[in-house]
Parts: C-alpha cells; structure tokens; sequence
C-alpha cells in the first residue's frame, strides 16, 4: 500500500529534473569515470585555468591605468605649481626639473631644497635630501650598483639617505632621482611649491589601451576555445556509451546534454580555481617586466566588476564549447550517432561579421588617420573579419578534405579522416587563422611604425654631428649651466672628457634698455667671441654691438628674476657689427648684432648678485667611444640640472620594438596553445580508432603508412590554416595600409618565423601522437573488449 | 509424425494415387526410412473411413487399379486444426546421448573426452547436412536447417554440462 | 563448385605438404596465459574450424598463426619462414601478399566508401588507385553486395559490411584467409550467407581458411575442426 502511494511521487520528482540538477548529476557522474574522466578533467581545467588567468588579467587593465595615472597625478609637482610663486616660508620647496637619460633610458629627476622645516614631501619619499644628499629609485640604485656603470656613478655621486617608495614611482623599474642642492633659488630653480599632487587627469589614453586590451582578449581565447574543445572530446567515445545509458534510464535528449554538460563542471571549477592560482603566481611576475617603468604586483588587481564577472564567464564559456560539442550528435537509448551531415554554419552572419570588420577598417581610416585612435578601430574591424573569414572554412575544408582523391594511400586515409571529422581540424584551423593571421595583420599594422620607432637620422654618427655642427669651430654641442660661479672653469672640465676637443665657455645675461627692447650680453673671451660671430678683429676689453640707438656709456637693466632686482650695466665702448650670430640649431634664439652685445670680459665685468647662466659649446670626435656619458657625467658635476643632447644615427623607441616582440611572442604562444589542444584531439582520435589501426597492421600496412596519414592529418590542417592566415593577413594588413595611404611593407623574417613555427607545431603535435599512435598499431588492439 | 494430418496436406495441393503420395512423402520428410506400403494404405484406408478422403477416380494401371485420392472439405478442416494446434516441445530428456554423459561423469570419466568424441562425430552429420543443403533446393535447405540447429543444441548442452562439471571438479578438489 | 578439399570428413587425406605448421605455441598477456601447447597443421586449401568455449585462446592462436601476435614459444613455420622469429617487416609483407582476414566487427575503416575499403589490401601492395578499385567492384559483385560499393559503412547493413569484409580478405587472392568470428555478430541468416560466401569464394580461389567461431553450425562448413581448450589444442581429425 505504501508503495502505491510512493509510485506518483517518485514520478514527479523525475518530470521535475530541473537544469541545475541535471548538471549536478554529470558532475557525479564525472567524479567516477576512469582514467579518461580525470585526463578530460585535467586537460579542461588547464584549458579553463588558461582563460581564467587570460581574462582575469584583462579584467586588471583598468585598476594597472587607473593605478598608474594615481601615481603619476600624485607627484604632479610643476603642474601644481601656483603662479605667481608663493614666497618663500616654513612650508616651501624649490625644485628644478633634471629629468635626464642613461643609455636611452629615461631618469626622472628633481633639483630640490628645502626652504623651511616643513617642505611639501614628493610622495615614497620620507626625507627632503640636503645639499649633496640624494634619493633613489631602487632600479636607478641597482643601475649604480653595478661597475659597468661607473660614468653613471660619476653623475650620481651624492650621499644616498633613502629610496623613492613604491608610491612615488610610476613602476618599479622606473629610474628617479631626487637630489639635494643648496644654491637653488627660484631663479635658477624656476619653481617653489607648497604640496605636492593634483588631480589624475583622465588619460586619453585609457580606452585605447582597453579596446587594445581586449583584442588581445579575444586572440588570447581563441585557441584556447579550440584547446578546450578537445578536451572536452576527450574520453568522448566513453561518454558516449554513459550517455546513451542515461538515455536508456529515460533521460530525455535535453537532460542528457545538460549531463553532459555537468560532466566538465568539476573540470571547470578546478580550472576556475587553477586560474586564480596561475594569475595569483603570475602576478608578482610582472615586477619583474622590464617594459617602460614595469607595473607593481598591487597593480594588477581585477577590476571590481570585471573581476568577479570572469567567474560567470569562464564556465558559460566552457558551457558553450560542451554544448556546441554536441552539436551534431544524437544520443539514442541505444547508442550514440555522429551525423556526418553537421548542421550547415549559418554563413551570413559571419560574412556579415566579414563586411563590418572591413567598414570599420575603412570607416577608421576616413575618420583619422593621424590620430591615435584608429589603432584600437582597426583591431577591431580586423578581428571581426578575420572571424568573418573562419565563415568560408567549414565550406574550405569540406572541399578540400571532403572530395580530394587521389596521392598516396596515407593522404587519401588523412584526407578522408580529415573530411569525417569535420569539426576539430576546421576549429584548430579557424583557431590559427584567427590569431596568426591577426597576428600578421597587426604586425603590418606597425610595420610602418617600427620603421618609423627606429628613425634613421643619417648613415653614420659623424654625419649627424656633421649636420648640426655651428660655429667658425664646428661645435656640434651645447649645454646650459644655469650659474657659472667665479673662479670655476667649466670649459676645462668638460675638455678633460675624452673625445672632446674644444669647449667654449660664455656668459650670458639678459638686458633692458631704456627704451625697453630685450638685448642679450654674452661675455667671453676673444677667440670664442669670434667664433660667435664675425669680428673684425679682437683684443681683450673690446666689445661689439649692432643694436640700433645704443650709445657706450648708457646703461641697461641686466639679470634680474623673481628674487633678485636686476642690477644695472654700463654699456661699454663697442665696434659695430653686424650679421647673425652662431647658434646650435637646436637651442636657436636668433640672435644677431641688432640684440645682442658680445663683450670681453674685461670690457665689461656683469654686476655681482644677479645669477649669470652659462654655456658651453663642445666640439667632439663623434667616433669616441663612450664620449656621450662621459660628457653627461662631467657636465653633471658642473650642474645637476645641466643637460647635453647627444645626437645618435639612429632614435629608437623601445616600446615599439616591444610591440613587435610582444606580438610575434604572443602568435607563438597561441599556436602552442592549439598545439596542444591538436596534440589531445589527435590521440583522443587516435584511441578511438585503435581498432581500425589494429584491423589495418592486421592487413599489412607498414608502421610508416599510418605514421604518414596521422602526420598528414595534423600537417594538413595547420599548413592550411598557415597558408590562409597569411594570406589573409598580408591581405588585410596591405588594406590597412594603403587606406592609412602608408607603404605597403611587410616583416617577411617575422611572417616566415611564425610559418616555420607552424610547421614545427604540425610535426611537434604529430611526435607528441606518435606513443599513441603506435600503441594502437600493437595486436592487443585486436583483442576486442 | 502424424501420417494422417500430413497425407491431408499432401492431397490439398493436388489428388494423388497412393502410391505417388508415399513417393511425394519420402521426398519431403523421409529423410532416411521411407515409408512402407502397407502404412499407406492403412492410412488411407482410416481417412476414407472418417470421410476426410475419397476416391476421386479409379483408373486402370498394369497390375492392380489405381485409385485417386482428393481430400474432402471436413479433411482441408482437420488439416487446418493439426496445423493450429502446438505441438508438446519434445523434452528429449532419455536419450542415449543423455544417459551416457550422465554415466560417464557418475564414473569418473572425463567429460571433456565425451565431448570431444561426440563433437566429431555430430560435426561429420552437421558437414553433411550442409553439403546437402548447398546443393539442395528450399525444402531441402529446411529439412536439413532443422536438423543441423538440433545437432548444435546437443553440442551446446555438451559444451555447458563439460563447463559445470568443470566446475563441479574444481570446487570438489578445492575441498 | 570445385571443391578443392576431399569431401569425406574428417582427416582428409592430403597429397601435398602442409601450408602452414604451428606446433608447440605459448603465449601469455601479463598474468593471462593465453596459450600453453598450441599446434595445428594446415594444408593448401582447407577449411579448418578452430573451436572452443570463449577464452579458451581461439583468437591468440589464429592470431599467432597469422603473424599478428608473436608466441612467447614454439613456432610457425609458413614458406621456409618461422613466423615466431621473422622481422616485423617480412611479418608485414606476408600479412600483405599472403594472407587475408576478417573480423566480427569493426573492421572497415568508417570513412571510406566500401569499395575504397576493399580496394586497401591491394593499395597498401603498392598498386594504383584506380585498378585496384576496379578490382574491388569485381569482388564487390561476386558478393552480392555491388550495391553499397559507394557507401561507408555505417551506411550499410551489418551482413552487407561483413560481405564487404569478405571481399576484402580475398581481394589480394591470400592464400590462407583468417577469419576470428566472422558471423559472430550476424543474425543467422545473414551468418549463414556470409560464411557460405566465404568459404565458397575460398574454395573457388584455393584458399586455406582458418576459421575461428564458437558455432557448431559455422563449423560444420569447414574441412574439420581443432578444438582449443585452456589454451591447448586437440586436433580430433583422426579420431573419429
């Protein structure tokens, strides 16, 4: 009686089989498969472990901006800097700007003084240094640690009372410096601030590097998908049977596909607690990414939505590759059949895609072609036509692989392989095209901008000193020293350098006349006088002038700034003159006899109190080894704040050159990853098929035979993926850039590397079959269940 | 065999004389004793009597007349409820081969050798069965199918009786 | 018909020298021993039915006899060569040119018509595409199965793909075929066809058979029989 009553229950609780427990029931069902289920479950963690860490980095994008651009506003100095400067009190710092370089890369640096006991503090940093007193980045503290950098240790020869805190960093390879020094005054300093800090001004930037961002995304998951598609597969034939049971047990055909489902979830979430753990252990990784200033640890930190957003993601990502695995496959009580007529792809939405992807490449180019913006657009369009492109493949393939008789007897068994299949080889192909020939594009994209990131300023070094040399010398060199204090010989120091073969000292100051108009008097002694411009002839005491209505004997308003009056001048006798002055064509004032006075010291001794800017003109051998930052080095000791551009042939810009790194390394890494999702495809098909392999050596085939048909089946697909990724991606690349009205240029070396690579894969993948392979060729394969 | 029901048979398809009828017999069934005269007649005699038969025309031969028989419609029924109603399965249960495998085992001789013996010799009849089968029309590949799946019945129970005793052994020695 | 073997069962009396000699056969799979004494003599021609329960080592010693599994002991002697000893290779080559087979099942590759299935023994021999699959239709049509030709066979009935099987084994015209249950998973009328079939074309083309099946009825169309119990053989051809 019980038992009647039980009955209806026990049926409702069946009819009431919802999703979620059909997927607990696949999860059940996976923990206690065999040795397949836990390969199947690792290799779909992996896959998924892959895309959680992928994602969960892009996710970090923003707060690494959002990071950076905090940092950089937090020790906004000059930007901050009130004008007029307030005056000086307790709470003021003077600072001057001494950003500088070593070896093309570039040092943040600040002059700095104290102006009372409670200066502003520049952020990461605890102590304003005192005169001599330095503190340093950890990178630039490294750099000076090593003997190779001894010109640089010259430079930076200052007491060390501490380190520039994360904080105060823009990254932790970042080169910074800030250096005590007790002769800055506002005058020579230029700027007095009370705090530190502002406002991050929203980056231009922010979206480009996003939509960058999550191209990157995309190619970054593609072969992922088509790894975890094999994974999923794996076992498949096992699951099959189990499914078919199911079916038997009055599952209906939706249950058994959300089992199916449930299967990978264990997968899933291990792969979901593998990806925290790879992007946790990846993290502090980035310390160590010498790429610009490089990014803290703390930095990479998913974003608050995005974050936990990857965690719905992943497994609906996963979901989808299970479910599209089943497409195709009807599971019957009795078992379970592949339909070898797969739903045709629906084509016109990915052609749609295809036409989109141009327009946008199209439309961004019309919209600016300067700009910076059209990078992330083009991206963009890029990507959704080359997934437009993947439309024709299934169609490519069937044609290819489908019909194709004919060559030896390993083709015809790879090619019909090839054709049964359908879905894997067309997905590992889709996968290629996707990223390689994305990569390609992209590559193209910049080809023109690496081009242009290394400017080939003349064929040789001497040419380029040649170029811009001035002077009745030829100096080629300038430098500001923004006091030259009495006594001191700056041109003897810096001649001392090696390389250098003459050096120019003058000074110059600033002047008012009466009637108002600015003249500049630059004293130096004869010979270098009469370098500056064309004297008729000179000795100590002279003077020479062509400025309209000055009279010897007048006077003029000299020096003179925020701290100090200017102090007034006597204009000394002078010989007319008349022409231009020399200038380094850089640091061009355009100064002729009609505004400038050229005095002998002796004519003309400038009044004491008033700051005197010096220069110096350096004439150099441009082949001297290592003259540059032996010039820097001494030119430091003159002046922290002192700078000299040293010309090269050529100006490279690293991040460039670092694109092209980053995305040959990233094409690489994507076929590793479909690689390997072909190596498990390819033995999971291998072990389905044990028992044709075994009826075949039966039969006679030579080892060598199957080995050529399992080698054709990988080699087949890659090659036409390669094949067509590089067609496809010239062809898109060359678009972009006749429609950026650039030259169409390419980098064959890297086109070729990433085809080589394609190749090698093809082989790796088919060595890495091989165990398997010939374990299905071994007679047990015939001894049957 | 039910001589009666099947003479009914062999006469719906077409009058026959007693003689044809034991000829067109030992063609279909008779597969090694044919039958005897006198059996035939005696049948025949019985189903005239219970008016299933009669004689449709007497004609004159060399030596005695002969008689043509046609069934009767209470014949065509009767044949029609042999035809209906199942036949006992037949259990077999005391044949020869039976009872020597049973002795041989109560003996303590090997099965196996039993089998072996018997599967010779049952494969020669099945070889010949299906010679003749090849070479013989319909009713020849029937008659010999029936016997050839009964043969491979026997061989299967001797096959599963030498396994069980097997086992017998095995769990006797393991004592 | 020309029956090539004598009709009077069992041990026929033979005029020539065996085909194929196995005698002393032992082989194990880990802790399984497959066979333990196995011999049996095969002449040009006949139709021997291997028998025994399941397990018994039917299929290792149809294996071993055919170069596919390599005996742990004893030999096989076919041609002046010792099975047992030979290189892969002249295994190879012998499994090639002289020797067909068939299977229960699984044995046609999924993805290739039939006619490409059968046309296989003779395109792995080296011969070209098109004469051997001109080949395959003839064999294709002596077997009543020219119908499916163009099919895979998935697309087949269960007695069409074995027939199909059966043309296969013979295409290369194997002087000895070996068949491992091949109506073992056939209904039986569709197991008496194809193993009337077999054994006709067999005969027809003067090939040995070595015929593994657990049914009496599928024996009964060879020559004699060998009995295979644990692993040893009986041969009670002179039994009788």
């Amino acid at each position: 009686m019980s038992l009647r009553e039980r009955t209806p229950e026990v049926r409702q609780e069946r009819v009431r089989r919802s999703f979620p427990k059909d997927l607990w029931l696949g999860a059940q069902l996976s923990l206690h498969g065999g040795r397949e289920v836990v390969l199947r479950t690792a290799l779909t963690a992996l896959g998924v472990g892959v895309a959680t860490a992928a994602l969960l980095l892009a996710a970090a994008l923003p707060t690494v901006m959002a990071h950076l651009n905090e940092r950089h506003a937090d020790r906004f100095d000059y930007q901050v800097a009130e004008y007029p400067p307030p005056p000086a009190g307790e709470d003021t710092l003077l600072f001057s700007i001494a950003d500088t370089d070593y070896e093309g890369r570039k040092i943040f640096g600040r002059v700095v003084r104290a102006e009372g006991s409670g200066p502003p503090l520049p952020p990461g940093v605890a102590e304003i240094p005192g005169p001599g007193e330095i503190v340093l980045s950890p990178a630039l503290a490294e750099l000076l640690e090593d003997p190779e950098n001894e010109v640089l240790q010259r430079r930076f020869d200052h007491t060390v009372i501490g380190e520039i805190g994360p904080e105060g960093l823009m990254g932790p390879h970042e080169l910074a410096f800030y250096l005590g020094d007790e002769d800055l005054t506002l005058d020579s300093a230029g700027n007095r601030i009370t705090s530190y800090g502002g406002e991050p001004s929203p980056s231009g930037d922010e979206p480009v590097i996003l939509l960058l961002g999550a191209v990157g995304v995309v190619v970054m998951l593609t072969p992922v998908v088509v790894f975890l598609g094999a994974a999923v597969r794996f076992g498949g034939e096992q699951r099959d049977r189990r499914l078919s049971a199911l079916r038997l047990m009055g599952a209906d055909r939706g249950a058994t596909r959300r089992i199916a489902a449930g299967e990978t979830l264990p997968g899933v979430a291990l792969g979901l607690a593998l990806g925290v753990g790879f992007f946790l252990a990846g993290r502090p990784i980035v310390e160590s990414v010498p790429i610009s200033s490089g990014l803290y640890t703390a930095d990479v930190t998913p974003h608050p939505v995005l974050g936990p957003l990857v965690f719905v993601a992943v497994p609906l990502l996963a979901l989808w590759v299970v479910l599209g695995s089943l497409r195709g496959v009807v599971v019957d009580p009795l078992g379970t059949v592949r339909r070898a007529e797969r739903p045709r792809p629906r084509l016109w939405w990915r052609l749609l895609l295809f036409v989109l992807g141009i327009s946008l490449i199209v439309a961004s180019m019309r919209l600016s072609p300067s700009g910076g913006q059209w990078v992330p657009m083009v991206s963009v369009g890029l990507l959704a036509a080359l997934f437009g492109t993947t439309a024709v493949l299934p169609w490519l393939v069937d044609r290819l692989f489908g019909r194709a008789s004919g060559g030896p007897l390993s083709l015809q068994l790879a090619l019909r392989r090839l054709g049964a299949a359908g879905g894997g080889p067309t997905r590992a192909v889709n996968g290629i095209v996707v990223t390689v020939a994305g990569a390609i594009a992209l590559q193209s994209l910049f080809a023109n901008a690496w081009d242009d990131s290394t400017v080939e300023l003349a064929e040789t070094v001497e040419e380029v000193y040649a170029a811009q040399e001035f002077g009745a010398s030829g100096f080629q060199l300038q430098t500001e020293l923004r006091s030259v204090p009495v006594g001191s010989d700056p041109a003897g120091a810096v001649a001392q350098v090696r390389g250098v073969e003459e050096v120019l000292a003058y000074s110059s100051v600033g002047g008012v006349t009466d009637d108002g108009s600015q003249v500049r008097v630059l004293v130096a002694d004869c010979p270098y006088l009469r370098e500056m411009a064309d004297l008729p002839e000179c000795s100590p005491g002279d003077a020479f002038s062509g400025v309209p209505g000055l009279e010897p004997g007048g006077t003029l308003m000299v020096g003179g700034g925020e701290e100090v009056d200017a102090a007034p001048w006597t204009v000394p006798e002078f010989t007319e003159f008349d022409g231009p002055l020399a200038e380094h064509p850089w640091y061009s004032m355009g100064y002729t006899a009609q505004n400038a006075i050229l005095a002998t010291e002796e004519a003309a001794a400038l009044p004491e109190g008033i700051a005197v800017p010096g220069s110096l003109w350096i004439r150099v051998d441009p082949s001297a080894a290592g003259m540059g930052e032996e010039l820097k080095a001494a030119v430091a000791a003159l002046d922290p704040t002192a700078r000299v551009q040293v010309p090269t042939a050529s100006a490279t810009v690293p991040a460039m050159v670092r694109m092209r790194d980053a995305l040959m390394a990233g094409a690489l890494a994507c076929l590793t990853v479909i690689a390997a999702g072909l190596v498990v495809g390819t033995v999971e098909q291998i072990r389905e098929r044990r028992r044709v392999h075994a009826v075949l050596t039966a039969f006679g085939a030579r080892r060598r035979t199957l080995v050529a048909s399992v080698l054709w089946q990988t080699v087949l697909p890659v090659l036409l993926g390669i094949a067509l990724a590089a067609v496809a991606g010239t062809a898109s690349g060359a678009l972009i850039q006749r429609l950026a009205g650039l030259p169409v240029t390419f980098a064959p070396a890297d086109i070729l590397t990433i085809v080589g690579a394609g190749a090698g894969v093809a082989v790796l993948t088919t060595l890495l079959a091989m165990p398997a392979l010939l374990r299905t060729m071994r007679p047990e394969g015939l001894r049957w269940e | 065999m039910s001589l009666g029901p099947t003479f009914l048979g062999l006469l719906e398809t077409r009058p026959q004389h007693g003689y044809d009828l034991k000829q067109t017999y030992d063609e279909q069934f008779a597969t090694k004793r044919p039958l005897a005269y006198g059996q035939v007649y005696a049948t025949l005699s019985r189903l005239l009597k219970n008016g299933l038969v009669e004689v449709e025309a007497v004609e004159p031969g060399a030596g005695p007349e002969r008689k043509r028989y046609t069934v009767t419609e209470a014949g065509v029924t009767d044949v029609e409820k042999w035809l209906a109603a199942p036949e006992s399965p037949e259990p077999y249960l005391q044949s020869t081969l039976y009872t020597k495998v049973v002795l041989a085992l109560l003996t303590g001789r090997p099965a196996d050798q039993v089998l072996d013996v018997q599967r010779t010799e049952h494969l020669k009849q099945m070889r010949v069965l299906t010679r003749r089968k090849a070479d013989g029309d319909l009713a020849e590949q029937l008659i010999c199918d029936h016997a050839l799946f009964h043969l491979e019945a026997d061989l299967r129970w001797l096959e599963l009786t030498a396994a069980r005793i097997d086992d017998l052994a095995g769990e006797v020695r393991g004592r | 018909m020309t029956h090539t073997a004598p009709q009077n069962s069992p041990a026929p009396e033979h005029a020539t020298e065996p085909l194929l000699t196995a005698s002393g056969l032992s082989r194990s799979f880990g802790p399984t021993t497959a066979l333990v004494d196995a011999s049996l003599t095969l002449y040009p021609g006949e139709i021997v039915a291997v028998m025994g329960p399941s397990g018994s080592g039917k299929s290792t010693l149809l294996h071993c006899l055919a170069g596919i599994v390599r005996p742990d002991g004893g030999r096989v002697d076919y041609d002046d060569t010792d099975l047992a000893e030979a290189s892969d290779s002249r295994l190879s080559d012998l499994r090639r040119t002289d020797f067909g087979f068939l299977f229960q099942f699984g044995q046609l590759v999924p993805e290739l018509s039939c006619v490409e299935n059968v046309a296989l023994p003779l395109r792995l021999g080296g011969e070209p595409r098109r004469r051997a699959e001109r080949t395959a239709l003839d064999w294709l049509e002596r077997l009543d199965v020219a119908e499916v030709a163009g099919k895979t066979p998935g697309e087949c009935s269960g007695g069409q793909g074995q027939r199909v099987a059966v043309a296969r084994a013979l295409i290369t015209r194997p002087r000895v075929v070996f068949a491992d249950e091949p109506t073992g998973a056939l209904d039986s009328l569709n197991g008496e066809r194809v193993i009337r079939m077999l054994t006709e074309a067999a005969r027809d083309s003067g090939a040995a058979v070595v015929l593994v099946t657990h049914e009496p009825r599928v024996a009964a169309y060879a020559d004699r029989e060998v009995v295979v119990r644990d692993g040893r053989t009986r041969d009670l051809g002179g039994l009788g």
